[in-house]
């Protein structure tokens, strides 16, 4: 336990959301990406995150993975596109959009709460620190 | 120097201090699979110790996991009482901290040091 532990504690979150943020914007950038049908789709990206070190107060939040969705995607039939096949059909990601919108909101949220825990311990440890002055 | 008054408040702010870092882990693990929301509880511990005259024997402050249902994700994390409760802590904390400034006053005054 440091001296300061809130702050550990509510960075590894905001680390973590930050992070999970980040594979949103990933996510709704390429969710109208096309390719050849040869060539796997854009994976959307979703975080497995778990409790960090070993569930003692203190311990704080780790993104420990990501998962990848389909690379099969869908196929659509665009004979104008410059990378149809020969029977005129290209990949698109499956990205669900109203889906990645939610986890954004949820995201922003999370982040935010740890940013005012931060807050909070702030003026705690502050007061502390005028202890006997 | 280390009277009953000094030992209570001090035991105070170690508890208000823990329940702070498990609110903190509490809210960075709102969304994490599976986590069980942790209480810190040292009010008990304290009003018993200082009922029997002195905190020799008083225990640390406890910590126990949530029993509080579960959503899909086996979580049961409530961030909205966490915050409120993170806001009272922080209130708590501060005033605790004050009255230990006003005996460290009294003690100074008392050794003619000026009670300001």
């Amino acid at each position: 336990m440091s001296l300061f532990s809130v702050f550990g504690i509510s960075g590894s979150g905001m680390d973590a959301y930050q992070t999970w943020l980040d594979a949103i914007g990933g996510n709704v950038a390429n969710v109208n990406d096309s390719g050849p049908t040869s060539q796997p789709a854009y994976q959307s990206r979703s975080l497995i995150v778990s409790e960090a070190g070993t569930g003692q107060v203190g311990d704080g939040v780790k993104v420990t993975g990501v998962t990848l969705g389909s690379a099969q995607g869908e196929l659509a039939w665009e004979p104008g596109n410059p990378q149809a096949d020969v029977n005129g059909m290209v990949r698109h990601p499956v990205v669900d959009l109203p889906g990645q919108m939610v986890q954004m909101v949820m995201a922003e949220r999370d982040y935010q709460a740890n940013v005012s825990v931060i807050t909070q311990a702030r003026q705690a440890y502050e007061s502390a620190l005028g202890l006997g002055t | 120097m280390s009277d009953l008054t000094t030992q209570a408040l001090h035991y105070a702010i170690d508890g208000l201090s823990l329940r702070q870092q498990a609110i903190a882990g509490n809210l960075a693990n709102v969304q994490t699979p599976g986590y069980h929301a942790k209480e810190v509880d040292f009010e008990q511990s304290l009003s018993q110790a200082l009922s029997g005259g002195n905190l020799q024997g008083a225990g640390g402050p406890s910590v126990t996991t949530s029993t509080a249902p579960t959503d899909a994700d086996g979580n049961n994390v409530n961030a909205s009482s966490d915050i409120v409760t993170l806001q009272e802590t922080t209130l708590r904390y501060q005033a605790t901290v004050d009255s230990l400034n006003a005996k460290f006053r009294m003690l100074r005054g008392a050794m003619g040091g000026g009670f300001s």
